[in-house]
């Protein structure tokens, strides 16, 4: 596998194809990923991950990609950030989050600002919504020095799978190193926050949600507002759908969030509204026993920042590391040659502070954004 | 700098001479506490106090004072040495001719030492093979805890940080 790590890395099966294609790009290592769905009845890539690799090749100067015929074989040597503006029309089968995310790891080491409008699916069953990365993946980022005004998530639209119909205007600022930072002390529980959204269904749907989210959370913290979101006619998308998003914030300004969403139209059997509000709220309690300064959606977008850190250590406090989040760090291993501190802190049973915390230690790489313009 | 302290309250409450002694046995045992170590050492100053005791019985008032305090004292110690003496307290307050309780607490006293020196042969077992036991913990809590390191990267990650 690591043969020739110096320029580049082969790998097999359709798995982490992100991680694979964002790390490629950031450290300027070909990938080559061979087996894509090779035995399966519809092998090689499917349109949603063509999809991911046009946005690669939008934000990028000067990419190789080369596909075989059956798309079971890809090979990407990747060109330079370009950054600037773009505009993409993301596939209905992933919400735009499942873009969003690897625009976020990769944004601030462009040449120009990024200025994204990706259009789609903005909440699904599948991948963070934008609502979520907007809490979560933002205010993390400005933890790594990487903030100001141009740092902005906008839901423009709102659409549901499986029409989809929304559209999200991403800006982020380009920086020239990361921060390293230390991030031990997840504080407590101050308040909770929350969005109960619907589209094209009635907007007593939204109410009927906070009233069960309320009916669960209310016995922990009084500090709770959940605010409600019915999009209208054009903003509404192109199928109906509902679906509430929980973020509990603590005092040291760690988020934690849980969401669910209905069952899209025509898949599965409709989902009352009481259900989803009182799941949703179970679904962030287990968020907070799990705990950490960082919530899982958002484990492997810190861990890269932290590799791409100055070199200087970097600390930060960890629930259980998700199996994404292992893999990850497989990967960072294979295309930064850095490996992790990882060390379990057990917590006492009286102590209150949820389940087992890893703490993860690393050394930056010392990454400069070379291809930043300098002013 | 304690002791100086000590007398300066002793010149305060001089109202009999009595309660001067008390203090001073009250010194001696806090001491004693002070330096845990030697159990031996401690249960020998009890002795002593309680000789202190026998010579001041004429006094019934302050007597039952006394055994207040030694109560007390003895609240403060471990089980072990307040199931001791507890036989020796009934027996005081049961008041009988100062010979007769000579005897019976030189006869308690050495039925003491011997049940002492045991329990200190017994309180001393702990101390045994301290470093094989905090090894064995030692390792039981490393099994315990899983080795997420080498779950993430593999176990060629030992042989890369071995030197």
């Amino acid at each position: 596998n690591n043969n020739m790590a110096s320029q580049g890395l082969t790998y097999e099966g359709c798995n982490f194809f992100r991680q694979r294609l964002v790390l490629s790009t950031l450290s300027g290592k070909w990938v080559k990923i061979k087996n894509i769905r090779s035995k399966d009845d519809n092998p090689g890539l499917q349109d949603f991950e063509a999809s991911f690799i046009r946005l690669m090749d939008k934000i990028t100067n000067g990419t190789r990609i080369e596909i075989n015929q059956t798309g079971t074989v890809l090979y990407y040597q990747p060109g330079l950030l370009y950054g600037g503006q773009v505009e993409h029309d993301c596939n209905p089968q992933r919400s735009v989050g499942y873009y969003l995310e690897a625009l976020l790891m990769m944004a601030p080491f462009m040449k120009n600002p990024l200025r994204a409008v990706l259009r789609g699916v903005t909440n699904d069953q599948k991948d963070p919504s934008v609502d979520t990365l907007k809490v979560t993946a933002i205010s993390l980022m400005k933890n790594f020095g990487i903030d100001g005004d141009g740092l902005e998530l906008k839901i423009i639209k709102r659409g549901m799978p499986p029409g989809g119909g929304g559209e999200v205007l991403f800006t982020c600022p380009v920086r020239k190193t990361i921060r390293p930072v230390q991030l031990t002390e997840p504080g407590k529980i101050k308040r909770i926050r929350g969005t109960a959204y619907s589209v094209r269904v009635s907007p007593q749907m939204a109410n009927r949600l906070v009233d069960s989210a309320r009916s669960i959370l209310n016995k922990f913290i009084p500090d709770i507002y959940i605010y409600t979101d019915h999009m209208k006619g054009g903003n509404a998308g192109m199928s109906p759908g509902f679906g509430l998003i929980l973020v509990a914030e603590t005092t040291n300004g760690t988020f934690l969030s849980a969401e669910l969403a209905s069952n899209p139209q025509g898949q599965g059997s409709p989902v009352l509204p009481e259900d989803l509000g009182r799941n949703c709220a179970k679904l962030l309690l287990e968020e907070v026993y799990r705990g950490g300064c960082v919530d899982s959606t958002n484990q492997s977008l810190a861990l890269l920042y932290m590799t791409l850190g100055q070199q200087d250590v970097s600390k930060i406090l960890l629930g259980p590391l998700s199996p994404y989040t292992i893999e990850f760090l497989r990967h960072i291993r294979d295309f930064f040659q850095i490996m992790f501190k990882i060390e379990v802190q057990k917590q006492e049973d009286d102590s209150c502070k949820g389940g087992d915390k890893v703490l993860m230690t690393c050394v930056g790489a010392g990454y400069a954004n070379i291809s930043k313009t300098l002013k | 700098c304690k002791e100086d302290e000590m007398e300066e309250e002793e010149g305060g409450a001089a109202d009999s001479g009595h309660c001067s002694e008390e203090k001073e046995e009250e010194e001696e045992d806090e001491d004693d506490n002070d330096d845990d170590d030697d159990n031996e050492e401690e249960e020998d100053d009890d002795d002593d106090g309680k000789a202190d005791e026998e010579e001041e019985q004429d006094e019934k008032d302050d007597e039952e004072e006394e055994e207040e305090e030694e109560d007390k004292e003895h609240a403060e110690d471990s089980d072990i040495e307040t199931e001791i003496a507890a036989p020796m307290n009934i027996s005081k307050k049961v008041g009988k001719s100062k010979a007769a309780m000579l005897l019976e607490e030189t006869e308690e006293d050495d039925g003491d030492a011997g049940e002492l020196g045991n329990e200190s042969t017994g309180a001393l077992k702990w101390k045994e093979g301290l470093a094989q036991k905090a090894s064995e913990a030692f390792l039981r809590h490393q099994q315990a805890a899983p080795n997420l390191r080498k779950l993430v990267y593999g176990s060629v990650v030992e042989e890369q940080d071995s030197p």
